[in-house]
């Protein structure tokens, strides 16, 4: 009995020294393993980078296709393998990872480029920039776009290369409003107006739709809407991804709001009237009242469910809807075969979500949108000097080699320069619709803080209960104001 | 004088060998039952439970999982004194123990009823059994899924067929609502089985001896059933109220579609939470853990007394007995 | 006299069964539909919604079974729709079936011991593993993740059987049904000279047999339908080495898009079928397990 009673103790107190001593020795030495050859460039043998992406789905096929050319372009020289995992994944993995399995770590990131100063702060990641200038290959700063550069700064030292930017946009039923001789609108007050004329159209039995439909008609042929309910053009609602990753902040930003507090300390900023009279947009669209803009219900009320536009969309109970434009081509497809006989996918069109959330346009963030945007990371772990180059040369390729592909799939090169490149402007896709989705420029992306993920629960909230019909009553101030303080203790309580 | 006490000590060593012997072999019977289990249970629960609690006295720096420092009580005194903290905390347990007040007693009495049912033996009863139990036995996140589709709030199947527009999962009290018919759903199986198997096996002499004395069913079920299945009742009771106590899982997969996320907020969604970001959090949430188990514990052992005064010792025979002869 | 307690019998035999079906029908209800909508496409979900059955034999779809196994060999241009869906049903088995069994054999010899072999403090030793029951997991979530780190069981399946067996609900359970077990059975062996370890094979387990059925059922299922703490063990791990639940669950979150439903319901149903072919042969075993019991008192 005793000597079992000894062992285990002896046997719990080896495991407390393992334990600590597992959590020491973190940072890791440089090791300068750089051969140069006559010419004085970096020779890379068969570099390996273990790449982890967050991208999914078919967004992470097209990304593999493009990392395979850079792969069969640098044969023999740098070869990237790359694992996906969802961004629901991707943070407690690295933070298990980085915590005690390093040997396991990848080498680079492929993620969002506002984790940038969070992850700085948790020692998960150097700084790229130092390693294009010892490979040699140029850094223009001022060919990306300066909101997606600010967000991956720490310093003034450039952490991550940025790749693109993407956000929500408004796929558009042109065959509906010709039909019935309206026009496309470009800004919030064009759309209020175009949505009033059908839905009045509607109420009247006079609106012309099509789509697919239980009561027996082809999905080309054209019918009357029913009078039986109120049509509602642009569905939306708080439980829908589209609207409280993209929509709410973008109300925001087109009405003046910020984010952060612009002190550079990473605090939230949106507890202000700006962003209340943003989200009041929103409020009005599923709850008109007789101080918005709408007369009519622009949505009905969704409440929790989510890709709400899909069905309305297709069989034309809607005339809009929000999408990832990641998934415009699928959609053109869809419609290529439901309307073959009549104009196939001509029938639908896209913009972006600019100066659609603001009733006055005259300002300079009327046309912003928020975005988010996928940049490359080096992470901590990796040691030698020669792999570290290796990386800023495959993320220059990504930044400016990702190309159409990637584009049409809704990532807006981060890039300018590449924007303006003959080959992505001449090609059909751009014209038909990529142009649409506007230049990084347009774009609107966190700022660089450490605080990111609080601050954007919180903001999430309050948008949500904006728009929700249990709050339709509370004064959106309030709602803000009451996030705002619990966002900002926790913020305190961890620094 | 020397030898005397040799011998004494000798006599004294023969007998303190048998005793040992006998210690021996009785350690080494214990030790063969018990030790695999015992050092199971060190290794893999204790273990953790004490780094658990010596977490909730750490600080963390948010770059690894591991403490940075030590906190004292702080921790802890934050739950009460932080402003923010404390609302967040007590509030998610006080949304626990409402829901457990109401589902506890719905998840004992609702599968001890079916038991009861199962137990007259109706035709199928068989299969009745296997199907009442089955919604239990599958994922949460399967089952889980299911309700969500046909719970939808526009285009949903219940909306559809009985022509209503309830948000299911975005109104705060249809939603929890809907958690407690999926507790309900997925969660008495366990209850109902052990339930099943215990009336099983309840002495079947004592229904007759009742049956012959002219007891009603009441008596028959207070007085003899009851007791019979004491101790399944006493383990369905136990586990179901820690289980409820730790709810999670349901909220989660159910509850993420209110606006209004604090309503929701359960005390282990709450930790979870705080798991889930940087792990300058691990320090609170570890401390909200143990605060929360404390409260577990106090709740459970005046249940155990309650009900063991209730049981008494052999006070329900005793009450038998005395039924018996009043007859 | 007798034939009124037999009329009575019947008439509550009949409640019974009526309560039992309707209950057996609202639980079996979700169930169904969901199968059924596995077989039914997105747009048929919406032009139908009030329909229980797919509305027609043309809207009848197998695409989410047909996309479920086909990236079931690995493609290195494909590789993050590489779904190994045979080695993760080969690994769940083993998790499941590997710990349940150990589990077993660890907790009814320590019920054994509780019950019937007389040890100082045993009783408070057995209330104080209750009393455990009612800290919270999720307290030792990350120092579990640590000490399997430590005993060098991250990223395998051992990771995701061994914190199982300290589990103290089994042991619980089955002493609960020990309990129930005559001592006098016993004593009465001990005293023809059994030694402990045959009076627990041949005595003990062949009448406590129904609650290790429970049990194993219980353990089980939870094994297979783990995927919280999965995806902290096995989430960093070649996809050859996950579980099915957790493979699921990643393919369900590739794909969230309410036009994914199909396939979404289509992988639920997935993991529902082995657990259901599990259950319909030990739901047998339980109730002849519980008939073989015997206890007289």
């Amino acid at each position: 009995m005793k000597r079992s009673k000894i062992l285990t103790v002896l046997s719990i107190v080896s495991l407390f020294g393992g334990l600590f001593s597992c959590s020491s020795g973190s940072n890791t030495e440089e090791v300068n393993d750089i051969v140069r050859d006559g010419n004085g460039s970096i020779v890379y043998n068969n570099v390996e980078l273990k790449l982890w992406s967050v991208t999914t789905g078919e967004d992470a096929s097209t990304q593999d296709a493009i990392i395979g050319n850079f792969n069969s372009l640098y044969e023999g020289m740098i070869h990237v393998t790359t694992e996906h995992i969802s961004r629901y994944d991707l943070e407690s993995r690295l933070t298990s990872t980085m915590s005690f399995d390093k040997k396991n770590a990848p080498d680079a990131l492929f993620t969002h480029g506002h984790r940038t100063n969070e992850y700085i702060g948790n020692e998960w990641i150097q700084p790229i920039e130092d390693y294009y200038t010892m490979s040699d290959t140029p850094l223009d700063k001022s060919d990306f776009a300066p909101s997606l550069l600010n967000t991956v700064t720490h310093n003034g030292k450039m952490y991550s290369t940025p790749i693109d930017v993407h956000s929500t946009m408004i796929e558009i039923r042109t065959d509906i409003l010709t039909k019935n001789g309206l026009s496309i609108p470009s800004n919030y007050n064009e759309l209020v107006s175009v949505c009033t004329q059908a839905t009045e159209l509607a109420a009247k039995g006079n609106l012309w739709i099509r789509g697919e439909n239980s009561e027996g008609y082809a999905s080309d042929e054209w019918r009357k809407a029913t009078t039986a309910e109120a049509y509602t053009p642009f569905p939306i609602s708080y439980g829908d991804m589209w609207v409280h990753e993209f929509l709410g902040y973008t109300a925001a930003v087109q009405n003046g709001g910020k984010f952060l507090t612009e002190d550079g300390k990473g605090m939230p900023g949106w507890n202000s009237d700006e962003v209340a009279n943003g989200l009041q947009v929103l409020r009005g669209w599923i709850f008109p009242t007789s101080t918005s803009k709408n007369k009519y219900q622009l949505s009905l009320d969704y409440g929790s469910d989510y890709d709400v536009g899909i069905e309305p969309f297709k069989s034309g109970k809607s005339i809009f809807k929000l999408n990832g434009p990641w998934v415009y081509k699928t959609d053109l497809d869809s419609f290529s075969t439901m309307l073959r006989n009549d104009g196939g996918d001509n029938n639908i069109t896209t913009r972006s979500l600019s100066n659609m959330l603001t009733s006055d346009t005259s300002t300079e963030y009327a046309s912003k949108i928020k975005g988010e945007g996928h940049a490359i990371m080096l992470m901590s772990t990796v040691e030698s000097a020669t792999k570290k180059c290796a990386a800023s040369v495959f993320a220059d390729y990504m930044a400016y080699y990702s190309g159409i592909e990637w584009a049409r799939r809704g990532h807006i090169p981060a890039v300018n320069s590449v924007l303006n490149n003959n080959d992505f402007k001449g090609d059909a896709d751009y014209t038909k619709y990529i142009q649409y989705w506007g230049t990084p420029n347009d774009y609107e992306v966190y700022g660089p803080t450490q605080y990111y993920s609080y601050i954007d629960t919180y903001f999430k909230n309050s948008l949500q209960k904006s728009i929700a019909s249990q709050f339709k009553n509370t004064p959106i101030k309030e709602i803000l104001d009451e996030q705002y303080k619990g966002c900002k203790a926790y913020i305190e309580l961890y620094a | 004088m020397h030898k005397e006490e040799t011998k004494n000590i000798s006599i004294e060593l023969v007998a303190r060998r048998e005793k040992t012997k006998n210690n021996l072999r009785k350690t080494s019977l214990l030790g063969m039952f018990l030790g695999p289990y015992g050092i199971c249970f060190l290794l893999f629960f204790a273990f953790p439970l004490v780094l658990g609690i010596i977490m909730s006295f750490s600080t963390f720096d948010g770059k690894s999982l591991f403490p940075s420092g030590f906190a004292g009580f702080d921790n802890y005194i934050k739950l009460f004194t932080n402003e923010v903290l404390s609302k967040d905390f007590w509030s998610s347990i006080w949304n626990t123990i409402r829901f457990a007040l109401i589902i506890v007693p719905l998840s004992i009495i609702i599968p001890l009823g079916l038991a009861l049912l199962t137990s007259l033996k109706p035709p199928g009863y068989k299969f009745f059994r296997a199907c009442i139990y089955l919604p239990g036995i599958f994922p949460l996140t399967a089952t889980g899924l299911i309700l969500l589709k046909m719970f939808a709030f526009r285009g949903g199947f219940i909306n559809s067929v009985f022509n209503i527009s309830i948000d299911w999962f975005g109104d705060v009290g249809a939603c929890w609502f809907m958690i407690g018919l999926f507790c309900l759903w997925c969660g008495i199986g366990g209850n109902f089985i052990i339930l099943c198997a215990g009336l099983e096996n309840v002495d079947k002499s004592l229904y007759e001896a009742v049956n012959i004395d002219g007891g009603n069913k009441i008596h028959r079920f207070f007085h003899v059933t009851l007791p019979g299945i004491s101790s399944q009742l006493f383990l369905c009771i136990f586990t179901t109220f820690t289980g409820y106590m730790n709810l999670y899982g349901q909220v989660y997969i159910l509850g993420t579609g209110v606006a209004d996320q604090d309503e929701m907020m359960t005390a282990v969604y709450r930790i979870q939470n705080f798991l889930l970001g940087s792990s300058k959090s691990y320090g609170y949430a570890a401390a909200m853990g143990i605060c929360l188990g404390v409260l577990i514990i106090i709740i459970a052992i005046i249940q155990m007394v309650v009900s063991k005064e209730r049981r008494g010792n052999g006070k329900h025979a005793k009450a038998f007995e005395k039924y018996k002869k009043s007859k | 006299m007798q034939r009124r307690s037999k009329n009575t019998k019947r008439v509550s035999k009949t409640i019974a069964f009526i309560i039992l079906l309707i209950v057996s029908i609202i639980a079996l209800i979700p169930i169904v539909w969901g199968v059924f909508g596995s077989f039914r496409s997105y747009e048929d979900f919406f032009t139908n919604s009030s329909s229980f059955f797919p509305s027609s034999w043309d809207k009848f779809t197998l695409d989410g079974y047909k996309e479920l196994f086909s990236h079931t060999t690995y493609n290195e241009a494909d590789a993050n729709v590489y779904y190994p869906i045979w080695n993760w049903l080969l690994n769940s088995l083993i998790v499941s079936i590997g710990g349940t069994l150990l589990y077993l054999v660890i907790a009814s010899l320590a019920a054994y011991a509780f019950v019937f072999l007389d040890f100082k403090y045993s009783n408070v030793i057995f209330y104080f593993l209750i009393g455990t029951m009612t800290i919270p997991g999720v307290i030792s979530t990350t120092p579990q993740l640590i000490n399997m780190n430590m005993l060098h069981a991250y990223k395998n399946l051992l990771g995701l059987i061994i914190p199982s067996l300290g589990g103290v609900y089994g042991l619980f359970l089955i002493r609960q049904f020990f309990l129930s077990i005559p001592k006098d059975l016993v004593e009465n062996a001990r005293m023809d000279g059994a030694s402990n370890f045959k009076i627990f094979l041949t005595i003990v387990l062949p009448l406590g047999k129904s609650a290790l059925f429970v049990q194993g059922l219980f353990g089980f299922m939870g094994a297979w339908n783990d995927v919280q703490w999965a995806q902290l063990i096995i989430g960093n791990a070649p996809r050859t080495t996950w579980t099915l639940a957790y493979g699921l669950k990643v393919i369900a979150d590739n794909t969230e898009s309410i036009e994914s439903i199909t396939l979404a319901l289509a992988s639920a149903v997935i993991t529902m079928i082995p657990i259901l072919i599990v259950y319909l042969f030990a739901q047998s075993k339980i109730i002849e397990g519980v008939a073989n019991t015997g206890i007289k008192r």
